[in-house]
């Protein structure tokens, strides 16, 4: 039978073509496929989805729960907790898992095809970045089974609890570091892709460390196991981490006409109406950042907070809006335009001071002041020079520290309180926030937004803790997600934030 | 037993020792009808043979037949009843043909053109003429079928000019892909896919054709009809067999329609309350009149009100003109027409225009080898508006101005479009007539060319190469000026589409009566399908000067252009067995494999097998000596059964690869990146569709009332489900999945025809009822999804979409809907409206339970009145443009609103108090009421005189003396009245038209241009 299918196959055919070539020809002819390409061709896409989608949409909503921004309406979602927040559309999830991570696997894929294995380690440092990104919003995350170029698509994927996650972060990065150290047959910026480090080796590996302290630095609650808090550990990862502003991981953008040549939260981006005005927590907190009796401004609040139509800086108070807004809003400071909300505005990563930040944690944490006064200090400073604050302002910024504070009133807050200046519209920021549970000795002058949705957040201390998984997500696979029930979700803290 | 055996082998080495040894002899004769008058174009073959001829003008024949007493003359001419001569020792014959009045031994056209008889079948099928698809002068072929096929359910999307019809037979198969049957033109698949556009009405192609290039059209309504033609033919089959000329008749026909339409209808605006719009803040109540809302103040008496509406439609006139040619002789025939509709729109600046030119020649070289050539040319030309809920929908547009606005003044003194409020952000509907055209231009050519040939007596070997090539250009417009916000420089995209399938069909069939009992037909074939779409899409964001439509006056860096080609082939190899006992048992066997590029080289090759059978029990009994048949009685009864698969691979190439592009999010990046749209699933494997049915075909009282009655039963499995959303965590908003979709369809098929009056009557009053029963209900999605739904099918203010529900219909729906408690009340939130939650509304189906067409036809003399009574019961409607009418406050429910304009909506708190916010009635009516889609799914069911036709035939002693062979004058009448409780205007609604795939959008009624009724008169001449 099959030779008499073979033998009509082929009379209806023209001869000289065989059945097999014939049908050959589902394949695109105008795009190339997840991994028809080599991998520098895929390393831009795949930093730009994770910064530009993941890490926007990561901050978007939080920036208002950080109290950088606040927005001109009253009760905003973000601001007081309540619907859109309680109700799962908060879309970090499917810009972390749909935009970025697929961008990295194929660059993982790529780089094991092409003998290159520096392709490889970048995807997995992203990879690492995204995993904790999505990890301190969520808690449990998918991990294993997101998008793979290797088989289909996971209709109903599984959930990792967050230490599961964690330990995948250190191994990515572990691997990462020592897949840089291999030979690559394709060098990371041969089609000038890497818009991270252009190429630059030693760059990345320090940008692995660096993640690897911040990670290992957000257990301080651990105090047993295999997480048990490791301040020597974080300290280590610290020192091989960034050496300079020069490491700093950040994108950039040229303020041109294309709406992706602007950084998001810039006048024409597309994320400034999520960033009506400063809020009146970061202003104020600028205006006395050493919280000292004496009259000292930062020098970095006209750098970032653009001045009221009516003079002056004013925040708005967050969760509060800014009623007849027509006349109003002419007295606050608008969101876009300062350093980090112009259209030629970065968009950071991770920087320098941040790392000096966490070195300085650590040290405090491990009973060096010195060492840690000292961390921080250079953390001071390498975010007044990434400001192009003058130098004889950065000089007197320095000495005032030494005056006000000095070694012997030095403190956590102190650290908290310029990493929270320095690390201005990162994410990372609201870990923070929640490892030091929200609290105002640590954040002088921090207080619940107006308009809390007292229904879930009842008590003065209660606060937002974890993002609702979206709805999109909990529709198509709510037997394996954890519980998503607004009341425990937004309140529960995360596993690092418990103590044990 | 032994003995017969030994006979029957006797009698077959007779039979060949007879015709090796039978000599020649010459026969003629004259063929005329009942009346005595010559009837040209008989056939006359000599029975069980290849050997035969046709009769000439004059009804004479002449013909070599074996020297043989026992040698059968079989006469037999499409209209006359089949008659049987024993030459016996005459060579002369008077031959007499009678009309068919029992129709008996039907000849129906079944897959690839194969003629079959209709009582040796063991399925469904049902077949339509010209003149019955030409009832009611509809110019989409597809809408000619509505209410004439039973168990067909065929929606037309809407009254604006080259609007589609969507058709399924048997409810649907498919949850995301196509649902409609396959469309096969003299044995060669033909495109009738409808493009997917939400914004302006598209033709489904099918419609290209002309209705009066056709002869006549089987319907094969379900997979067993279908298994030779695999793949696509897992919906049933349109079987399109057009006209060509006969053997000793010349002709010329015009034809022609002139026709008047107006639409339907327009909804009921309230007329009482003008411009503006109700503010409710801590100062109190107050009115806002900039606004495009109807919620302001009363209008004061004196003042002038308009029903913008009502105004924009106009009447509408076609004409139709058609001319062909058809003549032959015994070496070939011929036919030729022309035919060029020209329609306007009830909308001003609206048209459809359709040029067709048709050539069909068949020549017989031998008396063995014909050959034949066909040739369709079409060019059709759609200018049409916006429509639905997009920006610069005409019907959008006209709810965006008051009652008390004048609509008609919309140019300043500049003449640029002015605006009637501060703000406004959408076009003047008539500015947008004037200055942002859409129109659809395509050139199609539908081509055969065919060889058959006849040998060793019992073979037949024929070949046929199609092809189906067209060219669409698809240009629309927002013109510059226009006041839709980013769009003030106007906008332009267009999109360039050629389509070409290639088609070779070779068939081998074998013939024989191998004893006087038993008949074998056995058939072997081969089909190879080359499918290929390219498209170009380019848009253009910006005009740099005015006055110039065109992508050349769109700066470089404004303008975008993506290409796409999509290749499908497809080898089908196919046998069938077919074995009949005594004429009066039938057996029938068919296998098809197919090798398809769509579906990953593991899985690329798939057979699916079919069996049936019928049995004529009056025969049966007739043959033992026991006829049971009776004048005043039963006539004939057949019984059928048939079990069948189709197969199925992924319709759409290029699902099995993952693909990305550059700016898939332009926002964040614009270098090649994963698209999370393109995500393919590299293990598809075909899919299933199972099918059981059994029927009777029962006649009564010499014929005069014949009941075919059919039970159908089928199963869909492993379906291939497009663009299904899935977990954003698995990496992807969409993907292509193939699992656990299930789908399942039971229903009936009746068809009813009665002769009131017998045969010799003067008077005749014939009718047809076809009656259709179907219930579908998915039963298996894939993962955790309880529906899929089609954001292509998203109604006004997204409140609602089509879906197919898991437990529910394919045609289901699903959207907000109130939440209540568990006593029933509304549970307000803190706002003051009632909490919306998303649903699936399990109980909707937006296909009929049941459908009945009803046709009538009274003959006496000349005249003839025919009329179709369709009744579509049973089926639910979204009424989205009554949500949109209400959301602007135009709906004449919203005059129930309080003069002190606010309200306190009934229903408890979320901790069980009662409601006290008080929320004005345009907000009662925006952000609650015309969202909660439960307050607009309404019974569609209708019941519509579709068309009634009287027709006069001029009297032949006058035509004589014209030389005139026929002309007939007709007047119709369209959609004369409906009967239905919709409150919208019309039940019969598919806004988005058949591209819609899967749970499609039949049912949605989101601001299309209604149905028209018409009225036309035709003319008709044959020389």
């Amino acid at each position: 039978m099959k030779y008499i299918y073979r033998f009509l196959c082929l009379i209806g055919i023209i001869a000289t073509f065989s059945c097999e070539d014939y049908l050959d020809v589902n394949d695109s002819v105008t795009n190339p496929t997840n991994t028809g390409l080599a991998p520098q061709y895929r390393i831009e896409g795949a930093i730009e989805n994770t910064v530009a989608t993941a890490q926007y949409r990561g901050i978007r909503e939080v920036l208002g729960v950080v109290q950088y921004g606040s927005q001109n309406t009253p009760a905003y979602y973000s601001e007081s907790w309540n619907t859109s927040l309680t109700t799962g559309s908060y879309f970090l999830w499917q810009n972390v898992y749909v935009y970025a991570l697929p961008n990295t696997a194929d660059l993982i894929y790529l780089g094991e095809e092409y003998n290159s294995p520096h392709y490889t380690a970048v995807g997995k440092i992203l990879r690492a970045y995204l995993f904790g990104m999505a990890t301190d919003q969520y808690g449990a995350i998918v991990t294993y089974d997101s998008y793979d170029p290797e088989r289909t698509i996971e209709l109903e994927p599984e959930f990792v609890s967050q230490p599961e996650v964690y330990e995948l972060i250190f191994t990515l990065l572990d691997e990462a570091l020592s897949e840089l150290d291999m030979e690559s047959e394709i060098s990371l910026n041969a089609a000038e892709g890497d818009i991270l480090y252009n190429g630059d080796l030693e760059q990345w590996k320090r940008f692995a460390y660096s993640l690897r302290a911040r990670y290992l630095n957000h257990l301080i609650k651990k105090s047993s196991g295999e997480f048990a808090y490791d301040p020597q550990a974080v300290i280590e990862a610290a020192e091989n981490g960034f050496i300079s502003n020069q490491d700093n991981a950040l994108i950039t953008y040229g303020g041109g006409n294309a709406s992706n040549d602007n950084q998001p939260f810039s006048v024409n981006g597309y994320g400034s109406t999520r960033f009506d005005y400063f809020s009146e927590f970061f202003v104020e907190l600028l205006k006395d950042p050493l919280n000292t009796e004496s009259e000292f401004r930062d020098p970095r609040l006209p750098v970032i907070v653009p001045e009221a139509v009516n003079g002056g800086y004013q925040g708005v108070v967050t969760g509060a809006g800014v009623e007849n807004e027509e006349e109003e809003g002419d007295n606050y400071s608008v969101g876009y335009g300062g350093f980090y909300t112009s259209p030629d505005s970065p968009t950071y990563m991770m920087t320098y001071s941040e790392v000096k930040f966490i070195e300085a944690e650590a040290r405090f944490r491990n009973g060096d002041v010195a060492g840690a006064y000292a961390a921080y200090k250079t953390g001071v400073e390498a975010d007044l020079e990434k400001l192009n604050v003058p130098s004889e302002e950065i000089s007197g910024y320095l000495n005032q520290i030494d005056e006000e504070i000095g070694q012997s009133n030095f403190g956590l807050s102190q650290i908290f309180v310029q990493k929270y200046i320095a690390n201005m519209l990162n994410p990372e920021t609201w870990v923070d926030f929640r490892r030091m549970d929200y609290n105002d000795e640590i954040y002088p002058g921090l207080e619940r937004p107006e308009n809390v949705n007292v229904s879930l957040f009842p008590g003065e201390d209660d606060w937002l803790e974890a993002m609702m998984y979206e709805y999109n997500e909990e529709d198509r696979n709510y037997e394996n997600m954890p519980d998503n029930d607004p009341a425990t979700r937004l309140t529960t803290p995360l596993w690092w934030d418990t103590e044990e | 037993m032994k003995k017969k055996l030994r006979n029957s082998i006797l009698l077959i080495l007779l039979l060949f020792s007879v015709q090796v040894w039978a000599q020649q002899r010459e026969i003629a004769g004259t063929v005329v009808d009942e009346e005595g008058v010559p009837l040209p174009g008989v056939n006359v073959l000599v029975k069980n043979t290849t050997t035969g001829t046709v009769t000439d003008f004059d009804g004479n024949f002449r013909l070599e037949v074996p020297d043989k007493d026992n040698t059968i003359l079989v006469f037999s001419s499409i209209g006359f009843a089949e008659q049987e001569i024993m030459i016996g020792e005459k060579n002369n014959f008077n031959i007499s043909m009678a009309v068919d009045t029992e129709s008996l031994n039907e000849v129906i056209v079944t897959s690839f053109g194969i003629e079959r008889n209709k009582k040796s079948l063991g399925y469904a099928i049902q077949d339509i003429k010209t003149e019955e698809l030409q009832e009611g002068n509809q110019k989409n072929i597809v809408s000619g079928l509505q209410g004439k096929v039973a168990g067909v359910s065929i929606t037309n999307s809407g009254g604006a000019p080259g609007s589609s019809a969507s058709i399924y037979l048997r409810g649907g198969t498919s949850i995301t892909g196509n649902n409609e049957p396959l469309f096969v033109i003299d044995g060669v698949p033909m495109d009738n896919s409808t493009g997917a556009s939400t914004s302006v009405p598209s033709i489904n192609r099918a419609a290209d054709l002309n209705p009066e290039d056709i002869e006549s059209i089987s319907v094969l309504k379900g997979p067993a009809a279908a298994a030779l033609y695999g793949i696509q033919a897992s919906n049933g089959a349109i079987v399109i067999t057009t006209k060509n000329g006969k053997p000793g008749v010349s002709s010329i026909t015009y034809s022609g329609t002139f026709s008047v339409d107006n639409i339907l209808g327009t909804p009921d605006v309230q007329q009482v309350y003008g411009q503006g719009q109700q503010v409710l803040s801590t100062d109190g109540f107050s009115y806002v009149t900039e606004s495009e809302f109807s919620w302001g103040p009363e209008v004061p008496s004196g003042e002038q009100v308009y029903d913008h509406i009502d105004n924009f439609y106009q009447t509408a006139f076609t004409q139709d003109h058609n001319v062909s040619y058809s003549g032959g002789t015994e070496k070939g025939t011929m036919y030729l027409s022309i035919g060029d509709l020209s329609q306007d729109g009830v909308i001003e600046g609206t048209g459809y225009d359709k040029t067709s030119f048709k050539i069909n020649t068949s020549s017989n070289v031998t008396d063995d080898l014909t050959v034949g050539a066909s040739a369709n040319y079409i060019v059709t030309e759609i200018e049409n508006t916006r429509q639905g809920s997009v920006s610069g929908s005409s019907f959008n547009s006209l709810l965006s101005y008051p009652v008390n606005v004048d609509i008609t003044d919309y140019l300043d003194a500049g003449g640029s479009q002015s605006t009637f409020y501060n703000n406004q952000q959408f076009d003047n509907p008539y500015w947008s007539l004037a200055n942002s055209p859409n129109n659809n231009k395509v050139n199609r050519l539908l081509g055969i060319l065919n060889v058959s040939y006849n040998f060793l007596d019992d073979f037949n070997i024929s070949y046929k190469l199609g092809t189906d090539y067209y060219r669409e250009f698809n240009k629309r417009v927002i013109g510059e000026g226009s006041l839709i916000e980013n769009r003030s420089d106007g906008y332009i995209d267009q999109s360039e589409r050629e389509f070409r399938r290639t088609t070779s069909n070779l068939i081998l069939r074998y013939t024989k009566d191998i004893t006087e009992d038993f008949g074998v037909e056995a058939l072997i074939g081969n089909t190879v399908e080359d499918e290929k779409n390219h498209y170009i899409f380019t848009y253009g964001d910006g005009f740099l000067a005015p006055g110039i439509i065109s992508i050349n006056n769109v700066a470089q860096e404004d303008q975008s252009v993506t290409e796409t080609i999509l290749r499908r082939r497809n080898i089908g190899v196919f046998g069938e067995l077919k074995l009949a006992y005594r004429d009066a048992l039938f057996l029938n066997f068919t296998g098809r494999n197919d090798w398809t590029s769509t579906l990953p080289k593991s899985d690329w090759s798939f057979f699916y097998p079919s069996v049936g059978g019928s049995a004529i029990i009056t025969e049966l009994f007739e043959q033992n000596g026991n006829d049971i048949t009776s004048d005043n009685g039963l006539s004939y009864l057949k019984l059928r059964a048939t079990y069948a698969q189709a197969g199925k691979d992924a319709l759409t190439p290029g699902l099995l690869q993952t693909l990305i592009s550059t700016n898939i999010n332009p926002l964040a990046s614009s270098a090649y990146s994963f698209n999370g749209v393109d995500v393919g699933n590299p293990e598809l494997k075909p899919e299933f569709t199972d099918t059981y049915e059994v029927g009777f075909d029962a006649r009564f009282f010499q014929n005069r009332i014949s009941l075919d009655f059919g039970l159908y039963y089928t199963k869909s499995t492993d379906q291939i489900l497009r663009d299904i959303r899935v977990p954003p965590s698995s990496g992807t908003f969409y993907s292509t999945l193939n699992n656990d979709g299930e789908i399942e369809n039971k229903g009936l098929e009746a068809l009813l025809t009665a002769s009131i009056f017998p045969r010799e009557n003067e008077f005749q009053w014939d009718m047809t009822y076809n009656l259709g029963m179907n219930k579908n209900e998915v039963l298996g999605l894939p993962g955790q999804l309880d529906e899929v739904y089609l954001s292509d099918s998203w109604a006004f203010g997204n409140n609602a979409a089509g879906a197919a529900i898991l437990g529910g219909s394919l045609f289901g729906l699903r959207g907000y809907r109130a939440v209540r408690n568990d006593t029933g009340e509304l549970v307000i939130g803190s706002d003051g409206f009632p909490q919306l939650e998303t649903v699936v509304f399990e109980d909707v189906n937006r296909l009929p339970d049941w459908t009945l067409g009803i046709t009538n036809s009274f003959s006496y003399k000349n005249f003839n009145l025919r009329f179709l009574l369709d009744l579509v019961q049973g089926q639910d409607a979204y009424n989205a443009t009554k949500s949109a009418l209400a959301y602007y406050g135009l709906a004449e429910e919203t005059l129930n609103r309080n003069s002190e304009g606010t309200r306190v909506v009934e229903g408890v708190m979320a901790d069980g108090s009662p409601n006290t916010t008080v929320v004005s009635e345009m907000d009662y009516y925006q952000q609650y009421y015309s969202q909660d889609a439960e307050n607009f799914i309404e019974d569609a069911s209708f019941t519509r005189l579709r068309y009634a036709t009287l027709t006069y035939n001029l009297p032949s002693n006058l035509l004589d003396r014209l030389n005139i062979a026929s002309a007939q004058i007709s007047v119709t009448g369209r959609n004369l009245f409906t009967i239905t409780d919709y409150s919208g205007v019309d039940p019969e609604v598919n806004t988005f038209g058949a591209g819609i795939q899967g749970a499609g959008s039949v049912g949605i009624d989101n601001l299309g241009t209604p149905n028209t009724r018409g009225f036309d008169l035709g003319l008709r001449f044959k020389f």
